[in-house]
């Protein structure tokens, strides 16, 4: 798995479990919580197995970024356009979440392709709700024009607290990212993985990828940021995006991808960690090896002319050590 | 935020199944098989050409270091590719490839539970006879590559106890019949804390049931392909197989009325993709009585699980004895099979019942009356991840966040913190 992907596996699978066997005895009370601090709370009663009920918490916003009753800039308009009559957003949302929905199992299309397609849509609720103004900005960015409201640097939250930044233009959108790390090891690994994803971008294979640049001090688009937004241990990585990459299609690949570019990020720094510890196990296991044959012959034949157990033999050794 | 205030992640790396998901849920999120499915073709390359270009070697190991699978996916992936193999990191209940197992907890918390491991406590399991080194290892991992800020590493048995917390009131004394896939376990528990030294472990486990039923359908001569025949014997036993209260009776209904008991198992060749049928037979009681009489599996090991089970609580401290007869719990995906638990209570009071007539026949004086033994084997329909809910029970409780081993205690003592387990601590 190179890149995350968008549905929540635990939401895709109580929802398609829930389809397969509707009539499974049990009521569910489930929660979750998915990287970045989004958690999930899902709920089914037998008294009315029809109905689902599903209720998401955000990270909290830092006072930059801007929400509108606790959703970000357009949410509710991606939540109806995506779900359609299938979704009924009940306000006030539950206590401790920011959204809740009441979803119709019964009202899912009938086509096996398009129910499915839809469950991956609503298993994928945080990308809608929490790239509703980054695809908002995009699309504008498609058709080449800038909403009169968002002409300024705008950050969105993407982490507890923190949030990245878009310069929306008329002919490319720049985004900036803050990466910070609390572990002192992830600093270094993130700092050395971020110049390394600069540094491929110049291969020639990448030409129509989005520019990315890397600077340890913050680059000159966030000149009219919060201070606070702008220290970050692990520098700042900045894309541009132009009208290209968000035709047709690309555009959902596009939000998702920009939306979770520091779980990225952090996912592979904790591969690698995990990578080198594999190289390390198997380099300790070679000097072991070498070790072994390194081992005075007389030492070696003992062991495997005698045959005895191991007990035996480290009595003999204990002796003879004691007798030397 | 403080990590506390999030739940903690529960993982049961059991040899078959690993359950995960979040403390304070009824269920667990996933059970996958524990396998992993690992792209070699990149790594023998790079072998081979070890010494010769260093960047083409790092090029190709690149990649290859993501290229896995697990779970059920792993699974259907090597049936169809030649490309991956199947590496079970665990081994009768003991990790035995620590690489594989890194693995497989990397996609775990990433590509299942999708966390980020610095956001959670964890919670992971060990079987009882663990080394001290594994449990060492895996504060390893957990606090180097996923650098997770607290870590609990709790003993099966004593969570499959407290799984029966909730249902009972506060019972922390009784013997844990854990049979997984890999291992079976006795494990006696006096007030929470385990009694060591009279763990009893048997060579027969839920594979052993597998390999069974695979061996007597290829004998009949089923028309089972011979790459898919474990996967067949795997599911009949889950599907298809209980245990029966005498297998003599049992042999006279089958014989007498074939049509009701035997059953149909279809499947779709691999290779071909033609399908074909086969009979389950015997095999559906079979099975499940090699945990009563081991003989007709093989000779290596010949006590019944109900001698077995008697043995530990015999051997236990003795005025632990009554109420680790009151409360023997099942845990684990094998003890599943239905009636199991009626079985084992029956076999298990006969050996109770002849030992105390014994005892009276041996005494001369016959004024001092024996109190009969309460036999009982308890049976919840959560015994399959058993383990699993007893951990979230536990990691959901505010003590369990000062439980843990921290991440500034490890970096401050190193991987030694893991080294004991307190609930070992009580008796010898």
């Amino acid at each position: 798995m190179i890149l995350l992907q968008s549905p929540s596996r635990f939401l895709l699978q109580i929802l398609q479990d829930r389809l397969l066997s509707p009539d499974k005895g049990v009521d569910l009370d489930c929660h979750s919580v998915e990287f970045d601090d989004v958690r999930y709370h899902i709920q089914f009663s037998m008294r009315n197995p029809q109905v689902v009920v599903l209720s998401v918490s955000l990270p909290i916003p830092p006072p930059e970024a801007i929400f509108f009753d606790g959703l970000p800039f357009g949410a509710i308009e991606a939540i109806k356009a995506a779900y359609g009559a299938v979704a009924q957003i009940l306000d006030p949302p539950k206590d401790g979440y920011n959204l809740t929905m009441k979803l119709n199992l019964s009202k899912l299309p009938s086509d096996e392709e398009q129910r499915q397609a839809l469950l991956v849509k609503i298993a994928s609720v945080r990308e809608v709700v929490l790239g509703a103004p980054l695809r908002f900005v995009l699309k504008n960015l498609a058709t080449k024009t800038v909403a009169p409201e968002m002409d300024q640097l705008i950050a969105l939250v993407h982490r507890p607290k923190e949030s990245f930044f878009l310069l929306p233009q008329a002919e490319k959108v720049t985004v900036v990212y803050p990466m910070r790390f609390q572990d002192s090891t992830d600093i270094v690994l993130a700092t050395s993985f971020l110049q390394e994803l600069i540094e491929s971008r110049r291969t020639a294979g990448l030409n129509n990828a989005p520019s990315c640049m890397w600077s340890p001090s913050p680059p000159f688009e966030l000149k009219g940021a919060p201070a606070q937004a702008l220290t970050a241990n692990a520098g700042f990585v900045t894309f541009v995006i132009f009208p290209r990459h968000v035709e047709g299609k690309k555009i959902d690949r596009t939000v998702w991808s920009l939306l979770t570019f520091h779980a990225y990020v952090s996912y592979h720094v904790k591969c690698s960690e995990g990578f080198m510890h594999t190289r390390m196990r198997r380099r300790v296991e070679s000097l072991i090896h070498a070790l072994d044959r390194a081992k005075p012959e007389s030492e070696k034949s003992k062991k495997l002319v005698s045959g005895k157990s191991f007990k035996r033999l480290s009595l003999n050794d204990a002796r003879s050590n004691s007798n030397s | 935020m403080d990590a506390a205030s999030r739940p903690a992640v529960v993982i049961d790396n059991g040899t078959g199944y690993t359950k995960m998901g979040y403390a304070g849920n009824v269920e667990p999120c996933f059970i996958i098989p524990t396998v992993v499915a690992v792209n070699e073709s990149f790594s023998n390359q790079s072998r081979s050409s070890a010494k010769g270009n260093w960047l083409a070697q790092h090029n190709a190991s690149v990649m290859a270091d993501l290229d896995f699978l697990i779970g059920e996916e792993a699974l259907m992936r090597s049936r169809f590719s030649t490309t991956y193999n199947l590496s079970y990191p665990i081994r009768n209940g003991q990790v035995g490839n620590w690489d594989a197992m890194e693995r497989f907890w990397q996609q775990c918390i990433f590509n299942y539970l999708r966390c980020d491991p610095e956001d959670h406590y964890f919670l992971l399991t060990e079987s009882p006879l663990t080394a001290p080194e594994n449990r060492e290892y895996t504060g390893e991992i957990m606090f180097e590559t996923f650098n997770v800020p607290g870590l609990y590493i709790a003993v099966q048995p004593v969570l499959a106890l407290a799984a029966g917390y909730t249902t009972s009131k506060c019972e922390m004394t009784g013997v844990v019949v854990d049979v997984g896939d890999g291992a079976t376990h006795v494990v006696p528990i006096a007030d929470g804390y385990v009694i060591g030294s009279s763990i009893k472990s048997i060579p027969i486990a839920g594979k052993d049931v597998t390999q069974f039923i695979q061996q007597l359908m290829k004998e009949r001569g089923e028309h089972v392909p011979p790459e898919d025949s474990l996967e067949v014997a795997r599911k009949v036993k889950e599907m298809y197989c209980y245990t029966c209260s005498d297998i003599v009776k049992e042999f006279n209904k089958y014989d007498r009325l074939p049509g009701k008991y035997t059953k149909q198992w279809t499947g779709v060749k691999p290779k071909t993709g033609a399908s074909y049928t086969c009979d389950i037979g015997y095999e559906r009681f079979l099975g499940p009585e090699i945990f009563f009489h081991p003989e007709i599996y093989g000779s290596d090991f010949i006590s019944p699980l109900p001698v077995v089970i008697d043995k530990c609580i015999q051997s236990s401290p003795i005025d632990t004895r009554r109420a680790l007869y009151k409360n023997i719990v099942l845990s684990g995906g094998s003890t599943m099979f239905k009636d199991f638990h009626r079985r084992l209570q029956r076999d298990l009071k006969k050996i109770v019942d002849a030992r105390i007539v014994a005892s009276a026949a041996a005494r001369l004086d016959g004024d001092v009356k024996s109190q009969p033994i309460q036999v009982n084997v308890a049976s919840h329909p959560i015994q399959r991840f058993a383990v699993w809910f007893g951990g979230s029970i536990l990691a959901s409780t505010p003590e369990f966040y000062r439980a843990c081993h921290t991440k500034t205690e490890y970096e401050e003592y190193g991987a030694s913190i893991c080294r004991t387990n307190p609930v070992f601590k009580g008796m010898y």
